[in-house]
């Protein structure tokens, strides 16, 4: 009945009007603290826990205000514990984006662009909620925000994250998966949002190899 | 006047000048410690003064802490701690954690008119025909994860609002430059190796140049890092601000005046145990330092409302001339053995007492004339007390003074070694006078005056290293230099800060300065807008240029471009609200530099951080209307620099004034030979300093001003003395040896003024006792008595 009743409103409040789309996800009913999210999504997460690096292929879809067909775009990632994101799009064109802590560089056809963190603290906060979402790191996601979750009955769950303080652009995320996470859907304010989905994510608890580590350098 | 009367005249001035003193310090009296205050005015005109006082109290006010821990979790909770029990403190009138950053009352702010808000990098890159490049980026950012590509983060607004991003690199352009924190959970942190910062800035509601407000300050700031430390053991703390450096700087100058002031009066009271073996003349020498001081800090108080604790200093040295009456006064006793009463003392000494003490004060009033209000309190304040302390002598002693014993054996032989004193022999004195020709020539060739101010007010190293880190870890701080812009209006104005910043955009470029602070990057001049929205229209807007091609791309249908356009039309049509701008969270950082209405319109300052080059911010600010760069510092060095050449005047004035005395009372060959201890005393002095190659300062010259007064004295008591003569040589040796005693120690003064000042008197007092007594020496057997100093040489 909640849930029809959520439903409802946020199918109301998407006509009326796309900003605050958001929050009116389903899963956004269902506030949880870190507790109750580690005892619903238990194996999920000690399975995530323990991993070095994940790794796979992605399509990303991006539904921007007044225009009716999304922006796809594919690739593939490669995390890597307490080093970084490589993050690298093969169509529509070629571009790689790392992830660390200090820094973000892009790479496009020839050319490179560096962000360092000493100038652009951001950074440091961009590269915080990518690793916690990826690695599903409850600490460091409770502290960055407001968690809730909805569990499926097939196993999978939704969770829901608000930023606890003002991020950017970032109005809310829902992340969905089952054994592990396998849809990221991102709200901002202004009413664009972004959907990427993630299929046969390898997650592996051994050290990465050097061909891996050579793609942060 | 009997003795009697002249107590009862004593007590009933001392009476009133007591509650005087008692009504002024209740109502007005407030000690000064900032030593800019001491000095004129440096500010050429009001917009200025108005301007400096300004920067000051947003500046002098505030500080900033950083709570570190090995954790972002620790840190903020010290941060928390610390700062929640900062705010019980009433003296804080701000203390903030983060900056308020709220995007979306700053676009409410702005309203329509923020489609024609361009960065500066953008507004080149358009007007140099790169808005495909920009267009390109913008593209490439949407395949990219949401907000996460380096063209990415900065996004404001939705795509279609603001397809290029401009508005988010102009809200990246807002944020101060070089800075290393970032917003984290509400607070404002830095990320170093090794651990976590959080930010605490703290405002004080007045001067922290009060002591009532240091008092105070430092109380909560010790209790809040007390609280800290409890709910963190393991946190560290560095701070940089004012306040702790003027809290420094006054507890020591409180110290060594209790440290200085109870040595030197130890010695005193030494030297008048030894000598004069009875507690009365002791007792009376605390009556009429007491009185100095009363008297003096009384009018002091009525006249300015504020003492300033460089005079206090000052005066404390003053004791070196109050003794000397009252030393004068007792070793009178020691003229014969027969019985002694206080009057007999005043009718031996009231004559070269008070020749000394007027010709003292005419020397002193020299100081009174150039309009420096640090000088005038310091020659005002010795003159009073002077003034009180003879007044003390003449009035009070005579009745108080009892019937000490006669002198004991230890001083009597002191006595007759002193009386044996006679001038050298022919040979050894004109060695010793080739000798102080030669200090006086190499001293004045090597003499250098320094009058930076930076090195005549010294904070304690841990601190300024705390400065120093904190700098490091925020990347650089602000600078004591800045612009102030003027116009005749407010669009004036900002048009004059856009111009400048012209000049200054190139300077960071070149890394000649670190970055600045200017109302027309939150509110560009309405000129500034128009031509950005014609420069969009052109470049973005127009058929063919970027932003259609960007739509037609992407499959955006035709509406979203006139829709955009209309929304460009709208933005040229709606000036910036200024004053909604400034009001809202993100204004508050910007409020400090409007500085209002003035008497030539309004205006502005335009602060600046890591300045490498000043050469090159003087040529900026060259040519353009309306700009002038403040460098304080520049400035105080500058006045002290012209105030020390003044009180070098004043020196030269003192002593014509001296001479003139002399002369009208001892004719030219006695003025001639009375010059030698105050003239001599002083150049030697100065040329000491040379040789040992030790800067002088403004404060050298003041403590000349002192060994000038004491010059005078020796040099009148032994003229005037002279029918006893040993009695009088012994009793400027003591006065001598006690003046010697205060400033040996301020000598040893940890701040370099007072260092200087005590210095000073130290080798003058000495040179000045040693040719009083070699110009008074009777010549070795049956010479000219009163030959002048020249004339003696000559003698056989």
């Amino acid at each position: 009945m909640k849930r029809a009743a959520a439903l409802l409103l946020a199918c109301a409040a998407a006509t009326a009007a796309p900003a605050g789309a958001g929050l009116d996800q389903p899963v956004f009913a269902h506030p949880a603290d870190a507790g109750a999210i580690r005892a619903a999504l238990g194996a999920v997460t000690r399975e995530l826990a323990a991993a070095r690096t994940i790794s796979g292929p992605y399509t990303q879809k991006k539904f921007l205000r007044e225009l009716p067909q999304p922006l796809r775009s594919q690739g593939d990632f490669l995390f890597v514990r307490d080093v970084g994101v490589a993050w690298r799009t093969t169509a529509p064109f070629a571009s790689e984006l790392i992830v660390t802590r200090d820094a973000l560089v892009q790479r496009d056809a020839g050319s490179s662009t560096r962000v360092g963190a000493e100038r652009q603290p951001a950074v440091r906060m961009v590269a915080r909620i990518f690793f916690a979402v990826f690695s599903l790191d409850f600490a460091q996601l409770s502290e960055l925000f407001t968690l809730s979750v909805l569990p499926g009955a097939d196993g999978s769950w939704q969770l829901g994250l608000t930023p606890r303080h003002e991020a950017g652009t970032i109005e809310a995320i829902v992340v969905g998966g089952a054994r592990s996470v396998e849809r990221v859907q991102l709200y901002e304010h202004g009413g664009d949002r972004t959907e990427i989905a993630f299929r046969d994510a390898r997650v592996s608890s051994a050290a990465p190899d050097a061909a891996q580590l050579a793609r942060f350098r | 006047m009997s003795a009697r009367v002249r107590l009862l005249l004593w007590v009933a001035l001392m009476t009133a000048a007591g509650l005087w003193l008692w009504w002024a310090s209740g109502s007005r009296l407030q000690i000064e410690t900032d030593i800019t205050a001491m000095l004129p005015q440096t500010a050429p005109d009001a917009v200025t003064r108005q301007a400096l006082e300004r920067v000051e109290a947003a500046l002098g006010r505030r500080s900033l802490y950083l709570l570190g821990a090995a954790d972002f979790a620790s840190a903020k909770r010290a941060a928390e701690a610390f700062a929640a029990r900062l705010r019980e403190a009433l003296v804080y009138s701000d203390v903030t954690l983060g900056i308020a950053s709220d995007p979306a009352a700053l676009e409410a702010a702005y309203g329509a008119a923020v489609p024609t808000l361009l960065a500066d990098a953008d507004r080149a890159a358009l007007a140099a025909g790169r808005a495909g490049t920009l267009a390109e980026a913008a593209q490439r950012a949407l395949y990219a994860p949401p907000g996460m590509g380096p063209a990415g983060f900065t996004r404001a607004r939705a795509f279609v609002d603001d397809p290029l991003d401009l508005y988010g690199h102009f809200l990246l352009q807002l944020l101060p430059a070089g800075g290393r924190l970032a917003p984290r959970e509400g607070v404002l942190a830095l990320e170093r190796p090794g651990g976590v910062d959080v930010m605490v800035t703290a405002t004080l509601r007045d001067s922290p140049f009060r002591l009532a407000v240091q008092d105070a300050a430092m109380a909560a700031l010790d209790a809040a890092t007390q609280a800290a430390r409890a709910a963190v053991p393991a946190m560290t703390l560095a701070g940089s601000g004012v306040l702790r450096h003027a809290a420094a700087n006054s507890e020591r100058a409180k110290r060594e005046i209790s440290t200085i002031g109870s040595i030197s009066l130890a010695g005193v009271l030494l030297v008048f145990l030894v000598c004069f073996r009875s507690l009365r003349p002791l007792l009376l020498v605390l009556l009429s330092l007491g009185a100095a001081s009363v008297v003096s800090l009384a009018t002091v108080a009525t006249l300015y409302g504020k003492v300033h604790i460089v005079a206090v200093v000052f005066e404390s040295s003053l004791i070196g001339l109050a003794v000397d009456y009252s030393i004068h006064f007792f070793s009178d006793r020691f003229r014969e053995r027969g019985p002694w009463t206080g009057m007999d003392g005043l009718r031996h000494v009231g004559v070269p007492i008070t020749v000394g003490m007027a010709t003292t004060l005419l020397a002193y009033s020299a100081f009174l004339v150039p309009p420096f209000p640090g000088l005038r309190q310091m020659a005002l304040l010795s003159m009073t007390g002077l003034v009180a302390s003879y007044l003390t002598v003449i009035l009070a002693y005579p009745a108080l003074a009892g019937a000490p014993p006669p002198a004991s054996t230890p001083v009597l032989a002191l006595r007759e070694r002193l009386a044996r004193l006679g001038r050298p022999r022919r040979p050894v004195l004109a060695g010793l006078i080739v000798l102080g020709v030669l200090i006086v020539g190499v001293g004045a060739a090597r003499l250098r005056f320094v009058d930076d101010v930076r090195t005549l007010q010294s904070s304690p190293q841990p601190l300024l290293d705390d400065e120093r880190l904190v700098r490091e870890r925020l990347g650089g701080g602000l600078d004591t230099r800045f612009f102030i812009v003027e116009g005749s209006d407010r669009e004036a104005l900002l048009q004059n800060e856009e111009k400048l910043r012209a000049r200054l955009e190139p300077l960071i470029a070149s890394g000649a300065l670190g970055g600045y602070g200017a109302l027309s990057k939150l509110l560009p001049s309405r000129a500034r807008q128009v031509d950005d929205a014609a420069l969009l229209a052109r470049t973005v807007y127009a058929d063919g240029a970027a932003l259609p091609a960007l739509y037609a791309a992407l499959g955006f249908g035709p509406g979203a471009l006139a829709r955009a356009r209309a929304a460009l039309a709208a933005a040229q049509a709606q000036p910036v609200d200024a004053d909604a701008v400034l009001a809202t969270p993100a204004g508050a950082a910007y409020r400090p530099l409007w500085l209002g209405p003035t008497a030539r319109g309004v205006a502005s300052i335009v602060s600046l951080s890591g300045v490498a080059d000043v050469a090159a911010l003087n040529g900026a600010a060259a040519g353009l209307p309306g700009v002038q760069l403040i460098d304080r510092v520049a400035d105080i060095s500058t006045v002290l620099a012209h105030y020390r050449r003044l009180a070098l005047l004043g020196l030269g004035g003192s002593l014509c004034v001296i001479g003139l005395v002399l002369l009208g009372r001892y004719g030219p060959a006695g003025a001639a030979r009375h010059l030698i201890a105050p003239l001599g005393g002083g150049l030697l002095t100065l040329a000491t300093l040379g040789v040992l190659g030790i800067p002088a300062n403004l404060f050298t010259v003041l403590a000349l001003l002192l060994v000038l007064g004491l010059g005078v004295d020796y040099s009148v008591f032994l003229r005037e003395g002279e029918a006893s003569r040993p009695t009088t040589l012994l009793a400027i040796s003591l006065a001598g040896l006690v003046t010697l005693l205060a400033f040996g120690l301020l000598a040893a003064s940890a701040t370099p003024f007072i260092r200087s000042l005590g210095l000073a008197v130290l080798l003058g007092v000495a040179w000045t006792w040693l040719l009083a007594v070699l110009a008074a020496a009777p010549p070795p057997r049956g010479a000219c008595q009163n030959g002048g100093a020249e004339g003696s040489v000559r003698i056989p």
